[in-house]
């Protein structure tokens, strides 16, 4: 039985494209016109394969792969649902690493129905060695707990890390910092979920779900379907920042 | 025939009387020059020098029949016969205790010395412990044989307190004769001849303990000092409620651990779909990490 988006007073939202605050959610953003189509063209690659470690370039040593590895599954194990991707990019100049994130964990297909499920609850970390960023975006399972301020915050807590220790010291603390934050960000929604779900939406439910999948199959179709072959590419190019 | 003659008569008869002990009886004899004194054992609250010859800690005995087997058994002075009535578990061996409350009681001229001790326990036992000096094997043998008679006529009592009443009542005249027949034959202390080379007949009556030369060694170790002192069922219950206490926190702990590390699920609820995207709606979380 699915809860109601509302339960868990998610907070606002930000367009990829523009980065403007949106209170509610649309398929085109009202400033900027940005949608999965538009970023699609922007990327006209065929997507790698979405895994715990993307590292086409073997920008981290052996030690720091498996460290990075330890600390992501330490998260797994907490939290089952969450699935977390690690990738390092040479992205070109000029390109949002924030949006190339939103690309890839859009665009990459998932290999079964169980792992489309799953996609939803992802978790990607994306560090841009070109430009020196780190950006992170969630699916939409996650995006009511892990919203943007709480994601944001957790980075500038691990700046320190970043800076002094390098992308994957900060990356294994800012993991951390997550994992620790969000068995707090966990209380709280089970208790908001036994609150105001559990008890006063029990009987509406069935009424909301059903609204809000006739709201869902009204959106555009699928990205997949939009995409011409010919925009298909190898997605080594972008990894090492050639056009 | 006078009073002296009927003695003799239930002495022998007593003597010719022993049998074997029912199970909750023993004799024990001691010999004062082979068996060690306990030292400093503790035993003890036992007083240096007793206040009486019977003395009854549970006072089971009504004071009249007290009074008259204390009279009956002071008049035994030159071998004094001691009824001691313990309460509760004796904090060493029968023979231990026997051995030094009649160490302590006994007077140097007196040659022989009984004690009738009874263990007040919920499975009670009655002990005579006939002690002596340089005794040789046949006066052993005698003891024991004379202190199985006297247990032999507790057999017939109806309850346990006339059964010490009468083992007081017969031991405390016949070890008296003993004493004066003894003296009639000098002690022989060098001709003493081990348990084991007694005659098979005599062998067989011996039911009781019997010490010998080679086991004198006996002594009370500190051990046996300590766990004199100790309150064993105290610490009996002590462990148990500590080993609880302590089981008790290694379970929470446990639990509490568990508790930490279990996997945690969030709810699942409707995705709020944006830009038409199927799985997620991206953010604008990023830090340039340059220093």
């Amino acid at each position: 039985m699915l809860a109601p988006d509302d339960v868990f007073n998610p907070s606002k939202f930000h367009c990829p494209g523009c980065n403007a605050t949106l209170n509610t959610a649309s398929n085109t953003c009202p400033h900027c016109g940005f949608n999965a189509h538009i970023c699609m063209a922007r990327f006209p690659f065929k997507p790698p394969p979405l895994t715990r470690m993307m590292d086409s370039d073997n920008a981290i040593d052996t030690r720091g792969k498996k460290r990075l590895s330890k600390t992501i599954a330490r998260l797994e194990k907490r939290f089952p649902q969450i699935t977390v991707s690690f990738c390092v990019a040479l992205l070109p100049n000029g390109v949002d690493g924030r949006q190339f994130g939103y690309w890839l964990l859009n665009r990459c297909p998932p290999t079964s129905e169980l792992q489309a499920k799953r996609r939803l609850h992802h978790l990607l970390m994306l560090v841009d060695r070109n430009n020196e960023t780190v950006s992170t975006s969630v699916g939409y399972g996650l995006d009511c707990f892990l919203d943007d301020v709480t994601l944001s915050k957790a980075l500038h807590e691990a700046k320190d890390s970043y800076i002094r220790g390098g992308y994957v010291e900060g990356s294994i603390k800012w993991i951390n910092i997550i994992r620790k934050k969000l068995v707090s960000i966990h209380e709280e929604a089970a208790a908001a979920y036994d609150r105001r779900f559990h008890l006063r939406h029990r009987n509406t439910t069935k009424e909301t779900c059903a609204i809000s999948e006739k709201s869902r199959k009204e959106t555009l179709p699928p990205i997949k379907a939009q995409l011409s072959p010919q925009q298909e590419r190898p997605s080594k190019l972008i990894a090492t920042g050639r056009s | 025939m006078n009073a002296q003659n009927y003695s003799i008569l239930a002495f022998f008869a007593l003597l010719f009387m022993s049998t074997p002990k029912d199970v909750n009886a023993e004799t024990i004899v001691l010999d004062f020059e082979l068996t060690p004194p306990a030292g400093k054992l503790s035993v003890t609250d036992v007083p240096r020098n007793p206040r009486s010859f019977v003395i009854d800690e549970p006072a089971r005995f009504s004071p009249g029949d007290k009074s008259d087997l204390e009279q009956s058994l002071t008049k035994m002075q030159d071998a004094p016969t001691y009824l001691v009535i313990k309460k509760g578990k004796l904090p060493v061996p029968a023979d231990l205790y026997g051995n030094e409350l009649l160490r302590r009681w006994t007077a140097n001229q007196a040659r022989f010395s009984a004690l009738i001790l009874c263990v007040n326990t919920p499975l009670p036992k009655i002990f005579v412990i006939l002690a002596g000096r340089n005794l040789t094997p046949a006066t052993r043998s005698e003891l024991l044989k004379l202190g199985n008679a006297a247990l032999h006529l507790a057999d017939d009592q109806p309850d346990q307190l006339e059964a010490l009443k009468a083992t007081a009542a017969a031991l405390a005249p016949a070890l008296k004769i003993f004493t004066e027949l003894y003296r009639g034959s000098p002690p022989q202390p060098n001709l003493t001849v081990p348990a084991r080379n007694l005659s098979p007949p005599l062998q067989a009556q011996v039911k009781g303990r019997l010490y010998e030369r080679s086991n004198t060694k006996k002594t009370t170790s500190q051990w046996d000092l300590l766990a004199a002192k100790l309150d064993w069922n105290l610490i009996r219950i002590l462990s148990i409620i500590t080993g609880c206490i302590i089981s008790l926190v290694i379970a929470l702990v446990i639990l509490r651990r568990i508790r930490l590390h279990r996997p945690l699920y969030f709810p699942i609820h409707q995705p709020r779909h944006r830009f038409s995207a199927p799985y997620a709606g991206g953010s604008n979380a990023q830090i340039k990490y340059d220093s």
